[in-house]
Formats: C-alpha cells, sequence, structure tokens
C-alpha cells in the first residue's frame, strides 16, 4: 500500500483517502480498478492524477468525489466519512462540498449558460453571489452568454460553463476529469489558467486528472496510477519531468 | 438495398425499447380498426342479404364510428411514432456527417419502422376480428343486428387497415427525420440535442386555418340550427386538437414560460457575501422548489416531445367531454320537446288494438289518439342509381315513421304546412332537421318504404320542431302499414280537473295509465339506451388514446436518462427527483385539460345553442372534474413511475470508468 500525502506540510487534511478498493465486473471475472489507495490531501493543494488508460484514475476521482461507492475503504472530506452518509446525504454534501468538472461537460441540454451554472444553488435552495458569479463568468471570459443554450457553445465554451458552475458554489474540493480533454492548446492553456488561479483565490483543494504533461505541470504534486496502484509521485515538476516519468512507467 | 434491411434489423434490435411503444399502439391501433372494419363489412353483408331496402343500421352506425376512429388512429400512431424515432436523431446526424445521403436515411427509417409494423399489425388485425364478435349482444339489443349474428371478418378488412396505418407509417416516419433530411449535417447535429419551440410557417398556417375553421363550425348554430347546426358544432373540437396539435410545442412551450413567469423564479440580487439584497438570505427561487423550477424549466426545453402527450391526453378530455355532453344535452332538448308538444296529460303504453275506444268512452276524456312508431325506409339522396346494390342502398336511410295521435294530445310547433293534412294516406310531415338535411320542403315529395317493399311518394304537407322527441316522419293512420304498427301509445287529454277521475276509471278497466311526465321518461330512457352504445363505442377510442398517452409519457421519460444521470451528479435528491416528476406529470396533465377544454367548449356552446337555444357544455362539474382527474391522473401515473424506475436503474447500473 503506498499512502503519499500532500506537500504542503501541514497535518490538516482536506482529503483523504484510506485503503479504498473498487473492482467491476467483467464476465464471470471482475477487473480490480482501484487496488488498496491511500491518499491525503492538504486544503489549497491542487494535485493531478496521472496513468494510462485504465490505469483507474477516472474510478479513483469518482469514488472521491462520491459518484461511485468503494467495495472498501474510506474516504473523507473536510472531515466527513462520506460512507456514513445516506444517498441522498451524499448529494447534499456533495452539492455543498465538492465541485466536479466532467470530461464531457455534462451540460443539461434544455438549460442556458445561467441556468447551468446556478443547478447547484437551485437544487440547494440558495442563492447566487451574482457578483462571484459575473467574475467567475468574466474570467472564463463567458460575460454576455449566460442566456445560450449549450448547443449554441463551441466545446472549450462548454467546459468553462461545467467549471463556472464547479466554482460557484464555493466548493472546498474541486475535482476534474480531463478538464480540457476536448480542448486545443490554446483553449486549454486559457481553461486551465481561470481553473487554477480562481481555485487558488478561494483556498480550494483541486485534484485533476489528465493524459497533457503540460496540465499537470500546473499542480503542485503529481500522482502516478498504474493498475489501480501508486506507481509514484512527483512535487512541483517541469513538463519534461512528468514525461520522462510517464515514458518509464510506459516500459 | 440489403446492407440497409441489415443496417435496419440491427438498429431496430437496439433501439427496442422505444420501438416497442410504437409496436403496442400499432397493435392496439390494427385491433381497433380491424374491429370496426369487421362491422363495417358485416354491415354491408346485412344490408346485401336484406329483402327490405335500408336494412342499413349496423352499416350507418359502424361507418359513423370508423369515421371518428381512423382520424383519431392516424393523429395518435403519427405521434407514437414520432416519438418512438425522436431518440434516434443522434445517429441518424452521425449517419448524417459522415455522409449517409437524405434518400438513404429515409430508406433506413422506413425499412425500421416496417419491421415494426410487419410484427404489430398482423397480429392487431387477427386480434380484432376476434373480438368483434363479442360485440354483437350489444348490437343485437340494440336492434341493429338480428339476435345470434356473427360477424365475419373478410381480406377486404386487413387490406383497408394495411393501408391506413402502412401509410401513416411511412408518412409519419419521413416527417420524423425531415429535420435530419432537410438540413445540413451540422444544422441536423445542433438541432439533435436541442428542441425548438417555434414551428415551421407552413405548420403555422395549417394550425391557423384549423382553428379559424373549428371556430367556424363552432358558430355553425347562429346559422343553422338543429340537427345540422350541432353536427358542425360538434366537428370543430376534432378541428380545434388538431391545430393544437400542430402548434404544440409553441402552446407547450408558451405555457411552461407563462408557468415560470407566474412562479417567478428570479434571480434575486445578492450581494457579494450571498446574502439577498432584498431579502437577507432568503431562497433565490421566490419560495417555489427547485423541483417545481426544473420541471417547469424541462416542460419549456421539451415542448416538442411533451406535445406528443399533451395532445392525445387533449383529445381524450375533449372527446369524452363531446361525447358526455352533446348526449346529455341531446336528451334534454328531447325531453324540452316532448314535453312542449304534449297535450296529453295521461299514456297508456303498449296498449292493445281495442284500448282506443274504450279510452275515448271513458267519462271525463277530451280526446285521444294512438302514437306508434312503424320501421320504414326513406330515400334521402335523390341521386340516380348506380346499380351497385349497396352503394344503392346508402341512398335509403333507416327511419321510423311516427304514427300522428292528432293535434289535441300531441301538438308539435308546426313551421310551416298543415298537420290537418296527414289524414291522407300519401302524405308526410318533416321535421325542420329532416328538412335541412333531405334539403326538401313543403310541396316536395319524399320516397317512404314502408311494409311489403311498397315505395310511397309522399307528399310533403308540413314541416315542424321536435324532431329529437317526437321523431323526423309524422305520417298519418292511413299512410300505409301505420294501422298495423306494434307497440301504440294511447295519448289521452281530460277535461280540466278530471286526470285522477279518468286514471281511476282506466285502471279500474284493466288498463295502466301514467302520467306524462312518466311517460317521457320511459321515451328519456328508451333514448339513453341507444346514447349507451355510442358511449360505449367512444370509451373505447379513449380507452385507446389513453394508453397511447401513457406509452408515449414512458417513452419521452425513458429518453432522458442521461439529463436525470446529470442531475444525480450535480445534487438532486431522489425526493427532489420525484417531486420533479410530479410536477412535470401534474404540469403534463394540466395543459392537456386546458387545451382539451378549448377544444371541446365551443363544440358544446354551439350544440347546446343549436338543440336547446343556450349556452351550456350539458355536463355538471362531476363530469369535468373526472374526467380532469384521469387526465392528470395518467400524466402523473406515467410520468413519477418511469422516472423513479429509470433513476433507480441509473443508480443500480455499474459502469466502469474510462481509465
Amino acid at each position: 500500500m503506498h499512502d503519499i500525502s500532500g506537500t504542503t506540510g501541514t497535518t490538516t487534511t482536506s482529503v483523504r483517502v484510506i485503503d479504498v478498493s473498487k473492482s467491476y465486473p467483467n464476465g464471470p471475472d471482475s477487473v480490480l480498478a482501484l487496488n488498496h489507495v491511500s491518499l491525503a490531501l492538504a486544503p489549497g493543494s491542487i494535485t493531478a492524477v496521472m496513468g494510462p488508460s485504465g490505469s483507474g484514475k477516472s474510478t479513483l476521482l469518482n469514488c472521491i468525489a462520491g459518484l461511485e461507492s468503494p467495495d472498501s475503504g474510506r474516504i473523507i472530506i473536510d472531515g466527513v466519512d462520506i460512507a456514513g452518509l445516506s444517498r441522498d446525504g451524499l448529494t447534499r454534501f456533495r452539492r455543498t462540498h465538492v465541485g466536479f468538472v466532467f470530461q464531457a461537460y455534462n451540460l443539461v441540454d434544455h438549460l442556458t449558460v445561467r441556468e447551468n451554472i446556478r443547478l447547484p444553488l437551485l437544487l440547494a435552495g440558495t442563492a447566487p453571489d451574482l457578483a462571484w458569479e459575473n467574475f467567475l463568468l468574466d474570467a472564463v471570459g463567458l460575460g454576455g452568454m449566460e442566456d445560450r443554450l449549450p448547443a449554441a457553445l463551441s466545446g472549450g465554451q462548454a467546459q468553462r460553463v461545467a467549471i463556472v458552475r464547479a466554482l460557484l458554489t464555493r466548493p472546498g474540493v474541486v475535482f476534474a476529469d480531463e478538464p480540457t480533454g476536448a480542448l486545443d492548446s490554446h483553449t486549454s492553456d486559457e481553461v486551465l489558467e481561470v481553473f487554477s488561479t480562481t481555485a487558488k483565490a478561494v483556498g480550494q483543494t483541486v485534484v485533476l486528472v489528465t493524459h497533457d504533461a503540460s496540465v499537470a505541470a500546473a499542480a503542485e504534486q503529481v500522482l502516478f496510477l498504474t493498475d489501480g496502484q501508486w506507481a509514484g509521485h512527483l512535487v512541483s515538476p517541469s513538463p519534461a519531468e512528468i514525461t520522462a516519468r510517464v515514458m518509464e512507467l510506459r516500459k | 438495398m440489403s446492407t440497409t434491411i441489415a443496417f435496419a434489423r440491427s438498429s431496430a434490435w437496439v433501439h427496442r425499447s422505444s420501438l416497442l411503444s410504437g409496436s403496442i399502439t400499432l397493435f392496439l391501433a390494427a385491433l381497433l380498426l380491424s374491429a370496426t372494419g369487421t362491422w363495417i363489412q358485416s354491415g354491408i353483408s346485412l344490408a346485401g342479404e336484406s329483402d327490405a331496402r335500408g336494412d342499413i343500421g349496423l352499416l350507418s352506425v359502424a361507418s359513423s364510428f370508423a369515421g371518428t376512429t381512423v382520424l383519431v388512429v392516424i393523429v395518435i400512431v403519427a405521434s407514437v411514432l414520432t416519438q418512438s424515432l425522436r431518440p434516434r436523431a443522434g445517429q441518424l446526424t452521425l449517419l448524417r456527417t459522415i455522409g449517409a445521403t437524405p434518400k438513404q436515411i429515409r430508406r433506413l427509417v422506413i425499412t425500421e419502422v416496417l419491421f415494426v409494423f410487419a410484427l404489430s399489425t398482423p397480429l392487431g388485425i387477427v386480434a380484432g376480428s376476434l373480438l368483434a364478435p363479442r360485440v354483437s349482444r350489444t348490437l343485437a339489443a340494440s336492434g341493429l343486428v338480428p339476435p345470434g349474428f356473427e360477424p365475419a371478418s373478410s381480406p377486404t378488412t386487413a387490406f383497408g387497415v394495411l393501408c391506413v396505418l402502412g401509410g401513416t407509417v411511412i408518412l409519419s416516419s419521413l416527417l420524423a427525420v425531415r429535420s435530419v433530411t432537410r438540413q445540413s449535417a451540422a444544422e441536423a447535429k445542433r438541432a439533435s440535442t436541442v428542441e425548438s419551440g417555434s414551428i415551421g410557417r407552413s405548420r403555422r398556417v395549417g394550425a391557423l386555418v384549423l382553428a379559424g375553421s373549428g371556430i367556424a363550425s363552432a358558430c355553425a348554430p347562429l346559422v343553422v340550427g338543429g340537427i345540422a347546426g350541432s353536427a358542425g358544432a360538434a366537428s370543430s373540437a376534432i378541428l380545434f386538437v388538431i391545430a393544437i396539435a400542430l402548434a404544440g410545442p409553441v402552446l407547450v412551450s408558451g405555457a411552461a414560460r407563462l408557468t415560470e413567469q407566474v412562479v417567478h423564479d428570479g434571480g434575486r440580487p445578492v450581494d457579494g457575501g450571498g446574502r439577498s439584497v432584498h431579502g437577507g438570505g432568503r431562497p433565490l427561487h421566490g419560495g417555489n422548489s427547485p423541483a417545481f423550477i426544473l420541471a417547469v424549466r424541462a416542460a419549456r426545453g421539451h415542448s416538442r416531445r411533451l406535445t406528443g402527450a399533451i395532445v392525445p391526453l387533449a383529445l381524450l378530455f375533449a372527446l369524452g367531454l363531446v361525447q358526455i355532453g352533446s348526449g346529455a344535452i341531446g336528451a334534454r332538448a328531447g325531453q324540452e320537446q316532448l314535453e312542449s308538444a304534449l297535450r296529453a296529460n295521461l299514456v297508456i303504453e303498449a296498449s292493445a288494438s281495442q284500448d282506443l275506444a274504450v279510452v275515448e268512452n271513458t267519462p271525463g276524456v277530451q280526446s285521444a289518439g294512438v302514437s306508434a312508431q312503424v320501421m320504414s325506409s326513406v330515400r334521402t339522396d335523390a341521386d340516380e342509381p348506380t346499380g351497385i346494390g349497396f352503394i344503392d342502398d346508402l341512398s335509403w336511410e333507416s327511419a321510423p315513421l311516427t304514427v300522428f295521435a292528432g293535434e289535441e294530445v300531441l301538438a308539435p310547433n308546426v313551421t310551416d304546412g298543415s298537420l290537418a293534412e296527414l289524414d291522407d294516406e300519401d302524405t308526410v310531415a318533416i321535421s325542420t332537421d329532416a328538412a335541412t338535411m333531405l334539403a326538401h320542403s313543403v310541396g316536395e315529395t319524399l320516397e317512404i318504404e314502408a311494409g311489403d317493399d311498397q315505395v310511397v311518394p309522399a307528399r310533403i304537407v308540413a314541416t315542424y320542431e321536435g324532431g329529437a322527441a317526437i321523431g323526423d316522419y309524422l305520417v298519418g293512420s292511413n299512410f300505409p302499414g301505420a294501422a298495423s304498427a306494434a307497440n301504440q301509445d294511447i295519448l289521452i287529454a281530460t277535461d280540466d280537473g278530471a286526470q285522477a277521475d279518468v286514471a281511476q276509471a282506466l285502471r279500474a278497466k284493466g288498463m295502466s295509465p301514467i302520467p306524462t311526465a312518466a311517460y317521457v321518461a320511459d321515451v328519456q330512457a328508451d333514448a339513453s339506451g341507444e346514447q349507451s352504445l355510442s358511449t360505449g363505442a367512444t370509451l373505447l377510442l379513449l380507452i385507446f388514446i389513453g394508453l397511447a398517452a401513457v406509452n408515449t409519457l414512458v417513452m419521452i421519460t425513458r429518453s432522458r436518462g442521461r439529463e436525470f444521470r446529470l442531475l444525480r451528479q450535480t445534487g438532486i435528491t431522489s425526493h427532489q427527483l420525484v417531486a420533479m416528476a410530479l410536477i412535470e406529470g401534474t404540469f403534463v396533465g394540466v395543459t392537456a385539460v386546458c387545451l382539451g377544454a378549448l377544444s371541446a367548449v365551443p363544440a358544446l356552446f354551439g350544440i347546446s345553442w343549436a338543440m336547446v337555444d343556450t349556452v351550456s357544455i350539458g355536463v355538471g362539474p362531476g363530469v369535468v372534474l373526472t374526467l380532469t382527474a384521469v387526465v392528470i391522473g395518467i400524466g402523473i401515473g406515467s410520468v413519477v413511475p418511469a422516472t423513479y424506475l429509470l433513476d433507480r436503474g441509473e443508480r443500480r447500473s455499474v459502469r466502469p470508468s474510462s481509465t
């Protein structure tokens, strides 16, 4: 079992994963996607998770974010063991404590940009902070597009909407699964800049899964996952160091 | 072509759940049409075999029902098929983007729906032909078929059903994929992800023309009264429903926007600390629940697919209300007409032939006369015979002649001519309704066949009001066959204050006189028996429409798996999701009730004006509330369980992650 702690040196943890395993049925057998994984992240840290396809990155992210239940182990976010929550309790907890940016944007087709980004607030029954909302919209370049439907947005614009939606509730932890996966490099850089700047501005803990070394280099630490287990980590690495480690893991 | 068939077959298999809805509807539609067709075929056979010309009661009733049935079936099948093909837009758009031509897309979809058609329709036809004999007893009780009559299905019926449904399936499939085939691939891709709440120009014009026609039909009683005006007004309901079907997306999204505005979900600004500027941290949503707001927004966003469910439900409400309302108005008209025409104050029903003389000789009897009915046929179409048996028979209408009891006991309001001339053996008086329908007037001749296949050219001597109560044709006692009429009622007018004594005296002679109020009630009861046949047939249609609506709503809900999954991920709770489904189901039901009422009420006002000179819908709040409960119940009862089951399925499904 690997236990990789955050690099900030604080003893307080925002996210703690303890000995988590997760498998999926595969015909008569099963595939072990996570194999006794543990992790501790300090508040305000930015962490990238990398690994080859099928290594369990998205499964790890889904489990930590409470979107999937692990087979065993514990996940503690902001001091709350999410395994002890009821299904709706977990939903309510995620709504207020966790932001999630999906790889495929996941916008509701019939809701406008403004209605999409306010969706978590609507479900929680709370009012948006208009100043914060406008700041985020301007920061990601979506000002003036609030009444558009997702069908009228480009891929980059749709992903920016998803990012604003994840940040608007000021969650303590934000998870992003390949947030720039479908974007060109220029748009990707812009989105990442906004994402990391705004997250840092409000002291959010960020965990992002990516295949892109330049994206991962924006993080304070990079964790490598292969076959559902940790395979090392790098602190404040350069893109070249990350690429070299990835090539090494592929051998 | 074989590639298309193979692709269509595998595509149909992959999308079997949505196509299942279409196949169930096609099965029920084929069943309904097949049963109706079997009875039309039997009606033609009966008319052909009968020695007496005009024995076409069954043919008339079945044909009349078939008109509405075919129309309803076409609307419903087209609606359900369009909905079942809607989830395919993404796949078809993908095919367009990788090079499929519009012609290939059309061929693929038609091949696919024809698979479903070929599986479902024959089964429905067989089921319909097997079920048709089950209503023999009801029809025999109404005198439409001889007791023990067994209808026989024929290949002609099956062919007719296949033509109607086949044509509907192909046309509705072409219309359903028009958005994919007519636009560029990029436009089609964009359109497949979002529904437009607007409609095209031709559709808008069609809706306006039909709505205008509906208004004109509903106002017909202002120009033509009686049955003709009533029939015109009744047709307005179906015209309005079709207009609503065409304008559906605009109406549904408009209703959703209106609801949204009324509930005011608002955008109340807050300061930087997240507190409401106006409300000190009050929720944003104007007091409305997130489920309510999400439901209204979903209705706004899904206006096209919801139209597919709301239109059948509006049709159900309108058809049910018009059927029940018009029946009640007709009954009221009959009662009022009979009460105003009767001068008698006692009646002896089903009397013996010698009773009249006994009554007339009873002290206190001022006047008495026999009223009876003689079955006959009246030539309603003056066109030259075609030489084709059953078609020529359609020129004749089976109609009872009422033997006139005398103006001293029965005095309908004569609008032209005089009833005094009915003493002749070749004269007839006709109701104003019959005069309008036949386009005949006093002085013209009407061919009537009465008894022994004898055709009498009867001269029209008068027209009168009250055909619904008295009958459309009055003849004197000297008219051929009148003397042998069965079920003779003796209408008795007594001297003032002598009613009780006369009644007692007649009872002493073994007769059973009843007051005219009881007689009117008996006549009404007989009429309601005939009405029940029509109501029963309409009920079958309503059940079909209701099942189609359930089918469509379940299908629509099942197509929202991605949306529900996303809402789950964004933070919706089970309670909120079910509440949202409950509100959506209620929205569907309430919108359908409103649109159905808008369609039915002008028709009923027109019928009421034509029949009883007042403006009324003919039914009380009980009927309206029952129909409303049924429609809203279907909305809620379909959407809520389908949402719950879909959400549960999503939660239970295990999806390996991509990495």
